[in-house]
């Protein structure tokens, strides 16, 4: 896709007055974190998938709690490893929410919005993402 | 105070009608704090309740605690520090779960591509959905009880206020609880059951 079609299917603003969700995602992830980092949650013994207990195949967001106690200490390859979706999902909320403060100063916040078209592209490929990522987790044993 | 129980009413007893009416604009302020207001009382009874149970059946949790992990985890997540924890922080715990729940919601609802409005509609069905917290005042089985009508409340909503079918709101709300959810359960632990619990089994895990 060339950039001027790829202008016209994407329109990125920054409208005034809008809540900065960003802000809000980007905290709350990030008090998330610090709390499986500081009370080490990644570390219990116990099993608290449902699906895996019941199963023993992990569900697609198995090895998210371990990737958060690997970022917390930085351990960005750790964080991969343990649940590629779960940490590239909290990269582009921690992007999201930089912008978001940013642009908090002029009182805006960040918008994306897609052509009904590309809408439905994104839409597959975020389908397909999260099933690649489990057959990647049921491949790992997570 | 009046509205409050009007409201909860409304969204307990008549969801479609509620839901049907209800703007899917405006702002997020009033369903904001209707839901932390709500939750929060919901959460408060719920720790009334564990404590009460801890106090008439302390022992035998206790033993519980010492014959596998799964008791020790029961045991300390329904400990005293953990009580106050639940108190103290209700708010804050309500908060983000209520942001993050929304989030997720939507996002499933966009896969599905049931997200035909703007994530304010998703915001003010999960935010209402709250109301079914009022159900854990019910002593034995609030719980039960609260999280079944929740999760009627919620498909409802998603399908009046998006404007699609209802098997597909239900799909929306059924899968991440399915398939995704089950596994933060360290963290649902966390918000459902309160920190001082969860550090206390997690000094003893290290």
């Amino acid at each position: 896709m060339s950039e001027a079609e790829l202008s016209r299917t994407t329109r990125v603003t920054a409208p005034s007055g809008r809540l900065p969700l960003g802000v809000i995602f980007a905290g709350s992830g990030a008090v998330g974190v610090a709390l499986v980092g500081l009370l080490h949650l990644d570390h219990l013994t116990v099993s608290v998938c449902f699906l895996k207990f019941a199963t023993g195949c992990p569900c697609p967001t198995c090895g998210a709690t371990r990737a958060m106690g690997r970022l917390f200490v930085g351990d960005l390859r750790g964080a991969f490893a343990m649940n590629p979706l779960a940490t590239g999902v909290a990269f582009l909320v921690a992007a999201w929410g930089v912008a978001d403060l940013a642009l908090w100063p002029w009182g805006r916040a960040l918008s994306v919005g897609f052509s009904p078209a590309l809408g439905r592209v994104v839409r597959f490929t975020g389908l397909a993402l999260i099933l690649a990522n489990w057959a990647y987790l049921i491949a790992a044993g997570r | 105070m009046a509205a409050l129980v009007e409201t909860t009413t409304a969204v307990l007893l008549g969801p479609t009608d509620f839901f049907r009416r209800m703007p899917v604009t405006g702002g997020i302020g009033a369903p904001f704090g209707y839901a932390v207001v709500v939750g929060y009382a919901g959460l408060l009874a719920q720790a009334i309740y564990q404590a009460l149970f801890r106090i008439g059946f302390g022992s035998v949790i206790a033993g519980l605690g010492r014959r596998g992990e799964v008791g020790q985890l029961l045991s300390l997540l329904q400990g005293g520090v953990g009580f106050m924890v639940q108190v103290i922080l209700g708010p804050i715990i309500v908060t983000m779960g209520l942001f993050l729940g929304a989030g997720l919601y939507h996002v499933v609802l966009l896969l599905l591509g049931g997200a035909r409005r703007d994530f304010e509609a998703t915001f003010r069905v999960v935010a209402y959905g709250h109301a079914a917290s009022a159900l854990l005042v019910l002593p034995f089985c609030g719980s039960l009880v609260a999280i079944v009508w929740w999760a009627v409340v919620l498909v409802i909503g998603f399908a009046e206020a998006h404007g699609i079918g209802r098997g597909k709101s239900l799909a929306a709300v059924l899968l991440p609880i399915v398939f995704a959810c089950c596994c933060c359960g360290a963290l649902a632990g966390l918000v459902g059951l309160g920190l001082g619990g969860i550090a206390s089994l997690a000094r003893l895990v290290r």
